[in-house]
């Protein structure tokens, strides 16, 4: 097709550039590709920082307990995997693959990509952190939320016990007690009748399967009782200001008073709280996974950090760079809508 | 083979040789039930950690062995007293008079799990492949280009050029001249390299697997049991990376296991490990967590699905002896002769172990008996006392540092040594805990006083894989000890011909060993792991790394009705 004119080709062909921002749906397209291109050099120090730390832990990937690596074998692994050349040339190999998506091979699993490898393991991790994001958004601020509105009152008191008692056990004695009980105890109790799974998760993809329940619950109770307090501060604060007042004054009904002018303020916080949690939980716990055999990411990680699988280290913390940066970007844009005081600029 | 130290049981009690299980409650190892049906035959095991590789060529650690050895087939395999090797690929083999070519006969019916015919070639092949300079196979040295002729060169190649890499694989001492027949040449002769042709690693590879597979073959992903196709009698039928390994079958093996499905679960955790269990969802455990072994020994039921028994494995302390003072050989016999092993083992290991004052495990020939480092108090302070007339300082001995892999059963092991140190010879060690990788690299660059604790475990039941590890400038001593004599003997018992004459030289070698102490012997690993009831057929051997190894397999395992 013959090109009449400038101005349709530019819209059409570089929108970006020919786009002036108008409005707001506009200013947030333009700061969210702004944000996005910013990751770039985000990324890279993250790979400068991480390379030349782990490339500082004493030990490399080839140490090892019991019968030794001749150094003949040691050299000629090095030339395989190209840890013989220096390590500012391979810190240059390894940008330039990465800048191709090309994250290397793991130095613990020979003939396999690390990011078949991430590929492979974070879906699991993704579906137990997904699944008990779902569960502890509802449960943590609604009982924050019970707990502010009925406060000093029994239900008060219940949710703030639940909290403390799940915000002060660490989750290795929550997953082991669950086992025990759930897995052995009801098992043995009913003859074999009543089991719960600990954990496996046959379909990475699944939400909804029985083996995450024990997971979910060990995973999610020390964050959930922390989004309960929060939510509970937040809207006792919230209901003590003087806007809450004239909406009790002016005649307004509890729920219209609760949810329209209450909530949309007590959530601003814990919004804020909610992104790190959701990077926390989306990037895997290492003693939950190995606890309930989960081949999750957060294991894979702390086992390539002990065996200095460089390839393996570098590729998990650029993916929980990027996950942690666009979780943060979501938040970041929903404040807009919670928020109409918040107005994006660069 | 890898020793890792993975909190689980450690050593072991006063069994005979060559026992065959029985050593704990465990009786079901007679095979006397009847099984179940067939659709009943699923054996559920657990391997702590998912194989790396699945090439065995690749394959060096205990949990890689566990699949790789149900799935390939070497030349041959130990004989179930340990004595000496029995064909299994190869069903017969001859050595020429000058111990230098050794000829062997394949299986005329050996078949890879798609039916394939194992042939020579494929021997060839991998026996190449294991001494490929860009493959890096871990256990090329000292194993094989130590003992295949052409191999000496192995560390002089430069793995980038590719034409020098080519001719020295062409130039490499294995040939097949037809079919069903695979010879080696050796640059020297070693009686002990037929335990060589029985390892995991020297397995044939289908040529077509290698040529589809290419650099990636043996990745452990999903595909891999339609990529890998061995000649064990197990071939590979699911994998769910991270979770288990199924394996069933291979039905072109000469003979069928009634076994009909073996899942490899990788449970790390030992708590989970024993939980499961206890719930009938594994049969077989690697191990019992420290704090339930004394549970295990009362409860009735789980005592007698308790197997016990020696193996192959010892573990002790190293000492730098290139630094003062433990460049003095009495001041590190002294720190030998002051640890109470028996307290020891009964204190810190609940048990479970042996103690030992020298390096070969009971159970293969080359052990003996010795008190040279035995545990006395008295001899121990006249030691310390005649090191420092040899110039030992009180200031050198006021600051010795032990270092060790930060874990809670390394910490009281280590502060077990630390007070009995100070309570025989009033000398304060300071521990030092540092992660493991740490560790391993102080000791490999000699950058400590002493340290540990170091275990070896058999590779196969001879002295030579055992008193190689401290001739001058072995890489799998922490010591930096270096005595002639020893050197001597060594090379002695790794080349006479006649078997008697090895063990007088390798006795010799041992005596020495102990009275110049480079390291402590502390004790001798005992296998302690769980086996439900309802398996029959096991065969526990002291050379197999836990329920299964190069004596025992799955093939005469079952489960009973």
């Amino acid at each position: 097709m013959a090109v009449t004119a400038g101005a349709p080709l530019r819209r059409g062909v570089l929108p970006f550039i020919a786009w002036r921002p108008k409005g707001r749906t506009a200013t947030l397209a333009v700061y969210i590709v702004r944000r996005l291109l910013w990751m770039i050099p985000v990324l890279f120090f993250v790979i400068v920082i991480t390379f030349f730390l782990m490339h500082q832990a004493p030990g490399g990937p080839w140490d090892r307990e019991g019968r030794q690596l001749s150094p003949a074998v040691v050299n000629n692994l090095n030339i395989k995997y190209g840890l013989d050349k220096p390590e500012w040339q391979q810190f240059l190999l390894y940008v330039w693959g990465a800048a191709h998506f090309d994250f290397g091979d793991s130095l613990q699993s020979p003939g396999q990509h690390v990011s078949t490898l991430l590929l492979e393991s974070w879906p699991y991790t993704f579906t137990l952190g997904a699944a008990t994001f779902l569960l502890l958004v509802p449960i943590g601020v609604g009982l924050g939320v019970i707990a502010a509105l009925r406060q000093n009152s029994w239900a008060d008191y219940t949710a703030l016990g639940m909290a403390t008692v799940f915000a002060s056990t660490p989750n290795f004695v929550v997953g082991i007690l669950l086992i025990i009980v759930f897995a052995i105890g009801l098992n043995k109790l009913t003859g074999g009748n009543f089991y719960l799974p600990t954990g496996g998760l046959p379909e990475p993809y699944n939400p909804f399967q029985v083996q995450l329940l024990m997971p979910v619950f060990t995973l999610g109770a020390l964050p959930t009782a922390y989004i309960a307090r929060l939510t509970r501060a937040s809207t006792l604060e919230t209901l003590r200001q003087d806007f809450v007042r004239t909406a009790w004054a002016k005649g307004l009904k509890g729920r219209l008073v609760v949810t329209r002018h209450v909530l949309k303020n007590s959530l601003i916080p814990v919004v804020t709280a909610l992104g790190p949690t959701f990077a926390f939980l989306i990037t895997g716990s290492f003693i939950v996974e190995t606890l309930f055999s989960i081949p999750g990411i957060g294991r894979s990680f702390v086992t390539s950090i002990e065996s200095r699988d460089y390839t393996m280290i570098l590729g998990t913390t650029l993916l929980f760079a990027v996950l942690i940066a666009l979780v943060n970007l979501v938040v970041d844009v929903l404040y807009v809508f919670i928020d109409p005081r918040v107005r994006l600029s660069d | 083979m890898q020793v890792g130290f993975r909190g689980r049981a450690l050593a072991l009690a006063s069994a005979g040789l060559f026992v065959a299980a029985a050593c704990g409650g465990n009786n079901n190892t007679g095979g006397g039930a009847t099984p179940a049906s067939p659709d009943k035959q699923i054996l559920n095991v657990n391997i702590d950690t998912e194989p790396s590789t699945l090439d065995p060529t690749q394959e060096q650690w205990v949990y890689e062995a566990d699949a790789g050895r149900q799935m390939y087939e070497a030349l041959t395999k130990a004989k179930a007293d340990d004595s000496d090797v029995v064909g299994a690929a190869a069903e017969s083999w001859t050595i020429s008079s000058d111990g230098l070519t050794w000829t062997f006969k394949l299986r005329s019916d050996g078949k890879y799990s798609d039916g394939h015919p194992v042939v020579a070639g494929d021997f060839v092949a991998s026996y190449k492949r294991i001494l490929d300079p860009t493959v890096a196979a871990p256990y090329a040295d000292p194993f094989f280009d130590g003992t295949i002729a052409g191999g000496q060169n192995y560390s002089s190649i430069d793995a980038k050029d590719a034409n020098a890499v080519k001719s020295f694989v062409d130039g490499l001492g294995v040939s097949a001249p037809d079919a069903h027949t695979f010879v080696i040449k050796l640059q020297h002769a070693a009686p002990w390299f037929k335990w060589i042709t029985s390892l995991w690693l020297a397995s044939p590879i289908e040529a077509s697997d290698l040529s589809a597979g290419g650099s990636s073959f043996g990745a452990v992903s999903s595909d891999a049991p339609s990529k890998i196709h061995g000649n064990g009698p197990f071939q590979l039928s699911e994998i769910v990376p991270k979770d288990h390994i199924t394996l069933t079958p291979n039905k072109y093996y000469r003979t069928q296991p009634k076994l009909q499905k073996v899942n490899l679960y990788e449970i790390t955790d030992a708590n989970v490990e024993f939980a499961k269990f206890q719930n009938g969802e594994l049969d077989i455990t690697r191990g019992v967590p420290p704090a339930d072994v004394a549970v295990v020994n009362g409860d009735p039921k789980l005592s007698k699905e308790l197997v016990k028994g020696p193996s192959l494995l010892t573990w002790w302390i190293d000492y730098n002896t290139t630094k003062p003072p433990f460049n003095n050989a009495d001041l590190r016999l002294a720190f030998a002769k002051s640890i109470d092993r028996a307290s020891y083992v009964h204190n810190v290991l609940k048990d479970v172990g042996t103690p030992i004052n020298s390096m070969i495990p009971k159970g293969m020939a080359e052990y003996e008996a010795s008190t040279t480092q035995g545990f006395d108090c008295t001899a121990a302070k006249a030691l310390l006392a005649k090191a420092k007339t040899e110039g030992v300082t009180d200031a050198q001995l006021g600051n010795i540092h032990y270092e060790y892999r930060n874990s809670p059963t390394r910490k009281t092991s280590s502060e077990f040594f630390q007070q009995q140190w100070s309570s025989c010879l009033g000398i304060n060690v300071t521990l030092d805990a540092k992660e493991s990788k740490s560790v391993s690299h102080d000791l490999g660059t000699l950058n400590y006083q002493s340290g540990g604790i170091s275990g070896w475990q058999a590779d196969y039941p001879d002295g030579q894989d055992w008193f190689d590890i401290f001739i001058t400038g072995s890489g799998n001593q922490f010591s930096g000890w270096s005595n002639k004599d020893y050197d001597a003997a060594v090379q002695q018992g790794d080349t006479a011909p006649k078997e008697s004459d090895r063990l007088t030289a390798y006795s010799k070698a041992q005596k020495i060993l102990e009275q110049e102490a480079p390291v402590a012997f502390i004790f001798q690993n005992e296998k302690f792991f769980l086996m439900s009831s309802k398996v029959q057929g096991a065969q526990i051997h002291p050379l197999d790394d836990d329920w299964a190894g190069d004596v025992a397999s799955a093939t005469t395992m079952y489960i009973s009705a």
